[in-house]
């Protein structure tokens, strides 16, 4: 057995709702009484319907946010968000933001500094790399930002539904890059409603319904159980 | 150690890259960070001057001392207040201590603050007054003054999140602040009593030795310094407490 790098007991999550005012506002239980262990360079895929607490869990687990019970022990290792976009200022030219967004994901800066050429070359802004971002399309935003989280070294990757952005070629060449990463020795966290996709890659996969993990069946179980959910409604 | 190092990093990053973004905003760009303290200068010393018929020799430099005093701690700790509130979403995708952002507006206005007190002290010159030796002192006030400015923008950065209405609260204390700061009047005018409890805000205290380094050319006194001292180091202990406490609750208040 490899070493266990998150371990989630009994983990509940609680958001307040807000009201008209402060205490009138109730609780809702985003997630209840979930149990996870996750081993060293597993692939675990997030199923389950919207709303029904996968992106929470996802943040959790990349300790975003603290969940109101339970305990979650998370190994001496870095975690990434795969997350496009996130942070970029507008004003600031694409090169700029490679530097700020690549130091919030945990870079430092001879290693951002390393990786310029690398990322843009990914990217493919051209000469728009010298222009303040508000000047770039949603295309290019998402491009520049994939490419920025592509090139962090991270031990454990939770990606949220973000496999596809661009054109179909740059959509391509990510999922392609992607699946490289995925089926490399690193840990990942993958939420997804592409069924084909989460059987190609996932080793396990936990189905979330209304904030409860249903039992965990192997992989092909799990998806016809989830495809079956689906059609009842 | 590596993390205290990446997070200097990029407090010192966010805050180049902020000035340059701020910069870009408006078409005098940098030359706003003159600009502005030059406008409310002459807001105040219409006001006083000629409609009040106050102040005192040399009132220009003594205001205009009092005001880029005064607006570094306000303008930072009610900039502070939104800076937790208005990233919600890029902290709902990165795990990112949330100091960073109070700590960053702190410095992009100390970078403000730095350029507007040289400026102040070339007026100052200008106006006949000579440099001294103990200008060697002012690191040592402006040291005090980011203690305490940092302090007061974490508490309002981690109370904004939590009660929205605390911002129209906080335009008034800092309205009234000003009259309590001595940036328009002598502290040393007022009766001995006035004088001890106006100089047990840190702002008060701090704007007085000041201007006995840049306007008199005197070295500080530091006893009246104590007690704003003492408060800094309180409300940066509150403020660092406030953060990290509810450090990875805030994601979830969005």
């Amino acid at each position: 057995m490899k070493d266990i790098i998150f371990d989630l007991k009994n983990i509940g999550m609680c958001y307040r709702k807000t009201a008209s005012l402060p205490w009138k506002s109730t609780g809702f239980w985003a997630l209840h009484d979930i149990s996870l262990t996750i081993r060293f360079g597993e692939t675990i895929g997030i199923i389950g319907r919207n709303g029904a607490g996968k992106t929470t869990l996802l943040k959790i687990i990349a300790g975003i946010i603290m969940p109101d019970t339970g305990t979650i022990y998370s190994a001496d290792i870095t975690t990434t968000m795969l997350s496009l976009g996130a942070g970029f200022d507008d004003r600031l030219t694409g090169r700029q933001n490679i530097f700020l967004n690549g130091l919030l994901l945990g870079m430092d800066k001879n290693q951002v500094s390393g990786r310029v050429d690398q990322i843009i070359e990914l990217a493919e802004v051209g000469q728009f790399i010298d222009e303040p971002v508000k000047n770039y399309s949603k295309g290019m935003r998402a491009r520049l930002g994939f490419s920025i989280a592509h090139n962090v070294d991270t031990d454990a990757i939770l990606i949220d539904e973000a496999l596809a952005v661009g054109d179909q070629a740059f959509k391509d060449k990510t999922s392609k890059l992607i699946k490289e990463k995925i089926k490399s020795d690193r840990t990942v966290v993958l939420v997804s409603h592409n069924m084909r996709q989460i059987k190609e890659l996932c080793d396990r996969i936990i189905q979330i319904e209304n904030g409860f993990a249903l039992e965990e069946l192997p992989v092909e179980d799990s998806i016809e159980r989830y495809l079956k959910t689906q059609k009842k409604d | 150690m590596i993390k205290l190092l990446k997070f200097v990093n990029l407090i010192t990053f966010r805050t180049i890259a902020e000035l340059k973004s701020e910069a870009t905003r408006t078409y005098a760009g940098y030359l706003w960070w003159i600009l502005e303290p030059l406008m409310s200068l002459a807001v105040y010393y219409v006001a006083f001057k000629y409609i009040f018929h106050r102040g005192t020799d040399n009132f220009a430099v003594f205001l205009f001392s009092g005001i880029v005093i005064y607006r570094f701690f306000a303008g930072t700790v009610v900039r502070s207040a939104t800076s937790i509130a208005s990233n919600q979403s890029l902290m709902q995708l990165v795990y990112i201590h949330k100091s960073l952002f109070p700590l960053s507006v702190v410095f992009v206005n100390l970078v403000k603050f730095l350029v507007t007190l040289m400026l102040v002290i070339i007026v100052v010159w200008l106006s006949g007054i000579t440099p001294t030796w103990s200008y060697i002192t002012i690191p040592l006030l402006i040291f005090l003054q980011i203690l305490l400015t940092a302090g007061c923008s974490m508490i309002c950065a981690a109370i904004t999140p939590f009660f929205p209405d605390f911002l129209p609260i906080l335009g008034t204390i800092m309205h009234l602040l000003i009259f309590l700061s001595g940036v328009f009047h002598d502290i040393n005018t007022l009766s001995p009593k006035a004088q001890t409890i106006i100089r047990l805000n840190p702002i008060a205290a701090m704007i007085e030795q000041y201007r006995m380094i840049i306007l008199h050319g005197a070295w500080p006194d530091f006893k009246p310094l104590v007690p704003a001292i003492f408060e800094s180091i309180i409300l940066l202990s509150i403020g660092a407490f406030l953060i990290n406490l509810f450090n990875r609750h805030f994601p979830k208040l969005s």
